[in-house]
C-alpha cells in the first residue's frame, strides 16, 4: 500500500550516477537467470519425496485400472446371464 | 559482448541478438538500466528498493525477451511496462504503508487541470492528496506518469500500447472522477 504526501520545502532528490552504478550488476542478473532456467540437478525419481509421490500415483493408476476391469467383467457376466434368461 | 555503435542504437537489432544469445541481453541492460532505475526510483523514492525492483524487472525482461514482439511501440515502452508492474507488485506486497512525496507544483498542476480554485490553499491541497490516495492503483499509475513524471500523452500511449487519443481520454476520465468526488464532498 502507498500514500501520497506533499513536499513543500525540499527539492526532489535524484540519485547520482555512482549510486545507480552501485546497483547495476549484469553478472548477478545472469546468475539469477541461470538459477531460474536450469533444470534441477537431482532427477525427479532420485528425490525421495518425489519418488514416493510418483509411486503413489502409479499405484493409484493400477488400482483404478483393475477396478475398471473388474467392473466391466461383472457387466459382461450380467449381460450373458440376462441373455440366457431371455432365451 | 561488443557491437558496432549503429547496432547499439537500434533496439530491434539488439532485441534480435538477445533473443538468440542470452549474453546479448547485457547490451540492453547496459543501455536501459539507468533509465529504468530512475523511473522506478521516482515511484518508490528509495534507492535500495529501486535497485532491487529494477533488477527484478530486468530479470523478467531477460526471461521473456523471446516472447517480445515489435508492435510499433518502442522497445523501451515494453521495459517500462515490466518495471511498472514490478513497482505495483511492490506496493501491493508491502505490509507497511509506503509514502511517496509529490511536489507542490505538480499538485497545483492537477488542481488547475480540474479547474479548482485556490490552488495555493494548503487545506485544498491536502484534500486533493486525500482524494488521490483513494484512487485505484491502475488509475494512480496514469496520474503518476502524467503529472509526477511529466510524461507526454504520446509517451503514455506508447507505455500502454494504446492510441494517443485513448491515453488522453484515460487521463481526463480519472481527473473527471477526482473532480466529481471533490464536488460531492
Amino acid at each position: 500500500m502507498r500514500t501520497y504526501k506533499v513536499n513543500r520545502t525540499k527539492k526532489p532528490k535524484v540519485p547520482s550516477k555512482e549510486t545507480i552504478e552501485k546497483y547495476k550488476d549484469f553478472t548477478s542478473l545472469s546468475h539469477e537467470y541461470d538459477k531460474m532456467v536450469k533444470r534441477p540437478k537431482v532427477p525427479l525419481y532420485k528425490d525421495k519425496k518425489m519418488f514416493l509421490v510418483l509411486l503413489l500415483i502409479v499405484l493409484i493408476a493400477i488400482l483404478l485400472s483393475q477396478a475398471g476391469d473388474e467392473k466391466s467383467a461383472e457387466e459382461d457376466i450380467e449381460s450373458i446371464d440376462t441373455e440366457q434368461i431371455v432365451d | 559482448m561488443k557491437v558496432s555503435p549503429e547496432i547499439y542504437k537500434d533496439d530491434q537489432k539488439l532485441v534480435l541478438l538477445a533473443q538468440k544469445d542470452r549474453n546479448a541481453f547485457g547490451l540492453l541492460y547496459e543501455k536501459y538500466f539507468e533509465r529504468i532505475y530512475l523511473f522506478v526510483y521516482k515511484r518508490v523514492q528509495d534507492e535500495a528498493k529501486a535497485g532491487d525492483i529494477c533488477q527484478e524487472a530486468m530479470l523478467k525482461a531477460m526471461f521473456n525477451i523471446k516472447k517480445y514482439e515489435n508492435r510499433g511501440a518502442p522497445f523501451s515502452a515494453w521495459l517500462y511496462r515490466i518495471a511498472s508492474n514490478e513497482v505495483n507488485l511492490f506496493f501491493r506486497k508491502s505490509k507497511k504503508m509506503v509514502s511517496v512525496e509529490i511536489q507542490e507544483k505538480d499538485l497545483k498542476d492537477i488542481m488547475s487541470e480540474i479547474s479548482l480554485q485556490k490552488i495555493d490553499d494548503q487545506d485544498q491541497q491536502e484534500r486533493l492528496i486525500a482524494a488521490l490516495n483513494t484512487l485505484k492503483p491502475e488509475h494512480s499509475e496514469i496520474i503518476d506518469l502524467r503529472f509526477f513524471m511529466r510524461y507526454s500523452f504520446k509517451q503514455i500511449a506508447e507505455f500502454y500500447n494504446i492510441t494517443e487519443a485513448n491515453a488522453k481520454m484515460r487521463v481526463y476520465r480519472i481527473l473527471e472522477r477526482l473532480k466529481k468526488g471533490w464536488k460531492t464532498k
